[in-house]
């Protein structure tokens, strides 16, 4: 898919993720829509896709954090490779695919993160981050995901004959 | 080098050393010019899609939360009963405190001694507004769009009419990033209102909304209800603004100090619009007096034996 289209949908995305869903979900657990679109985008499509959408709306991401730069960046194209990786190796009609993806993805994205920021000094209470945000998050995940990968399904039967990114 | 960008190795490698580079430009904080540049792009559009989605909430929020709204009010009429009688009480004691410095001839030398927040809010009017929350539940900042064109500088304290709200930490040309109070890496000084005892306030991250006072004294420090306000030590924020209210007090016999759990005033997982301290007189800790614990009763004294 051509960097002219998918650089206006990540920028939306971010826009969406940072300024629209804090004002109808306030507090900690909210769907993590790049997240969903970068595997979605890896399960659907695959071809090395996923990894690039996840570098690049990471980037885009990190921008609106305070957290310590590339956070986002790097886990999401580490996310988005795996997600290529499972187009390549699973039947992707299979709906189940997509929800058990997303799913185990929300747990390593979150925890990953948490994880790298402990070693970078800050303090993790992680039985409360668990229970609180990350299975909460997973379980929203993963009942939005249906929906996201409808979108993306059907964005990929328009890009696909005229790949060329 | 145009292969470069056709290939999607290519692309990959020069997302990672956009990636780096960011991480070494926040490193030594030089990121202010891209930052500047992708808020001047996004800015604009996050106002309008802020503007149209209050007007969506208003629409459709009223009709999900009108039994949350409903609990709300009781709890509200129950605090405003409350807050009749303490205000009442406040302007008695008001009353005498005057009548006392009359008596004395006091003189009020010390500017300070009002809520420094009443002073910039009527010196700035400007409300700046909140853009944007961070992706992460990690990590607690906002960005408001207000800057250093707006002469909103590092360290200013950042406030809503109902008490502090956290600190900016970043600032570009027209926005700002604001360290919130219940991020892991926040620390404000403050005093328990009603024993003046003093400790450190520190947000809880992960998402939690609740604040945990450290370092209280042993002892009667503090207790549930009790409204904790910025001490003013340090001279990071100035004194006697609302931080929150205790929930909860833990304290263990094997414990060297006292906690207590802490609602802020704010809702800072609603924020829309704020204030950004311009001007405060800081504390100056060389003459402040040294705050102390609750007054213990005082003991009895040893009985004298007389020679």
């Amino acid at each position: 898919m051509s960097p002219y289209l998918v650089l206006p949908l990540l920028f939306v995305i971010t826009l969406i993720q940072t300024t629209l869903l804090p004002i109808f979900l306030p507090g900690p657990v909210r769907p993590d829509l790049m997240l969903m679109v970068v595997v979605g985008w890896g399960v659907v499509h695959g071809e090395g896709q996923a990894a690039l959408w996840g570098l690049a709306g990471g980037l885009m991401l990190d921008l609106f954090s305070g957290a310590p730069f590339g956070l986002h960046a790097l886990s999401l194209g580490a996310i988005g490779w795996v997600a290529d990786t499972l187009q390549t190796n699973f039947f992707r009609s299979n709906l189940l695919v997509p929800l058990a993806t997303i799913f185990i993805a929300t747990l390593l994205y979150h925890i990953g993160q948490a994880a790298v920021l402990q070693l970078l000094g800050y303090t993790i209470n992680w039985a409360f981050y668990i229970f609180n945000v990350v299975l909460p998050t997973a379980i929203l995940n993963t009942a939005l995901m249906p929906f996201v990968y409808w979108i993306l399904r059907r964005l990929d039967r328009v890009v696909r004959p005229r790949l060329t990114w | 080098m145009l292969d470069l960008f056709r290939s999607r190795t290519g692309f990959i490698l020069i997302l990672l050393a956009l990636v780096f580079i960011g991480i070494a430009l926040r490193a030594t904080g030089n990121m202010g010019l891209v930052q500047d540049a992708t808020f001047g792009v996004f800015a604009p559009v996050q106002t309008i899609l802020i503007d149209a989605s209050n007007g969506v909430t208003n629409l459709f929020g009223g009709f999900q939360e009108v039994n949350e709204l409903r609990a709300q009010v009781k709890q509200l009429q129950e605090r405003l009963n409350t807050a009749v009688i303490d205000s009442v009480r406040v302007r008695e004691l008001e009353i005498e405190n005057s009548e006392l410095r009359a008596q004395l001839e006091y003189k009020q030398e010390n500017p300070d001694y009002l809520l420094s927040g009443a002073t910039v809010l009527q010196e700035n009017d400007n409300r700046a507004r909140v853009l944007s929350q961070d992706p992460s539940a990690l990590v607690n900042y906002i960005t408001i769009d207000q800057g250093r064109a707006e002469n909103v500088a590092v360290g200013m304290p950042v406030i809503t009419p109902a008490g502090l709200v956290g600190r900016v930490t970043e600032v570009g040309e027209h926005w700002a990033r604001v360290l919130l109070l219940n991020d892991t890496t926040s620390s404000v000084n403050a005093v328990v209102q009603s024993t003046r005892a003093t400790g450190v306030v520190q947000g809880q991250g992960q998402g939690s909304e609740l604040l945990i006072m450290r370092y209280l004294p042993l002892g009667d420090s503090v207790k549930e209800d009790d409204l904790i306000l910025t001490s003013g030590i340090g001279g990071a924020f100035p004194k006697r603004l609302v931080i929150g209210q205790v929930i909860q007090v833990r304290q263990r016999d094997t414990d060297l100090f006292t906690e207590a759990i802490i609602r802020p005033s704010v809702d800072l997982s609603r924020l829309e619009f704020v204030l950004v301290m311009k001007k405060f007189t800081p504390t100056d800790i060389t003459t402040e007096p040294t705050p102390t614990a609750a007054p213990s009763p005082t003991p009895t004294p040893a009985a004298t034996i007389a020679p």
